[in-house]
């Protein structure tokens, strides 16, 4: 019996909402178990990690790239 | 009257006076046979010795005026050795001199150089720094307030939009 694929979604709000889970299993696959965990610190947004892929659209992510951009501006 | 006559009256005996000739003659003879030959033997011999020393003379004249001249050589020769050293030894001062302005310059060139270097160097690591620490700010305030003011709504409609750019 093959183990069942589990996809982990990271937010910042508890109580996710489930059309935002469904749209998850949309993307990602729709037999995979989703396993929610919640973090303040990523402030907004959602981070995706599915086996060895990670889809990063947290808030913190973007800030952390704007920061990097902000440091190469001459 | 004849000359013998006259010569008879006041007392002049021609026969004496032959005699008298001869014997001066014989006297001159004797005298030039014995003393005249010594005296120009003598005098030769003083005019050798004039001759000699007039030669010496000469000669001492001449070796002094050679002397004179070696001596002129040797100040001369001297003089040019000397104005030639001190010639060389102004060039060589010039040059070391020349040398030293040169060296000094470069020197003072690379001070400037690296000092400007190390002026522009701080002048990048300062603003680098000011860059780092606007750009930090800037985060910090965006996270706050994004902190403060982004609700569930928002941030269901920026999960969506995010997932929606994923294909």
């Amino acid at each position: 019996m093959n183990k069942k694929e589990t996809i982990e979604i990271i937010t910042a709000h508890e109580n996710l909402d489930p059309s935002i889970i469904e749209l998850v299993k949309k993307k990602f696959g729709s037999d995979a178990e989703i396993r929610i965990v919640y973090d303040k610190s990523i402030i907004g947004g959602i981070s995706v990690r599915k086996s060895d892929e990670l889809f990063d659209g947290t808030i913190k992510n973007q800030l952390e790239k704007l920061r990097v951009n902000l440091y190469k501006i001459k | 009257m004849d000359i013998l006559e006259i010569l008879g009256k006041i007392g002049f005996d021609w026969k004496m006076a032959v005699i008298s000739v001869i014997n001066f003659l014989v006297v001159l003879l004797i005298i030039s046979k014995f003393i005249f030959a010594k005296i120009g033997e003598s005098v030769e011999e003083r005019q050798k010795i004039i001759q000699k020393g007039l030669e010496d003379a000469d000669r001492v004249a001449n070796e002094l005026s050679m002397a004179e001249q070696k001596y002129n050589d040797i100040i001369k020769d001297a003089q040019k050795e000397a104005n030639s050293i001190i010639t060389d030894a102004e060039a060589n001062a010039q040059t070391v001199a020349q040398d030293i302005k040169s060296k000094a310059n470069d020197e003072a060139e690379e001070i400037k150089t690296k000092a400007q270097e190390q002026i522009s160097k701080e002048r990048s690591m300062m603003l680098d720094k000011l860059k780092r620490e606007t750009a930090d700010l800037a985060i910090l305030a965006t996270e706050k307030i994004l902190k403060d003011k982004l609700d569930q709504k928002s941030d269901k409609a920026l999960i969506e939009d995010y997932l929606n750019t994923i294909k």
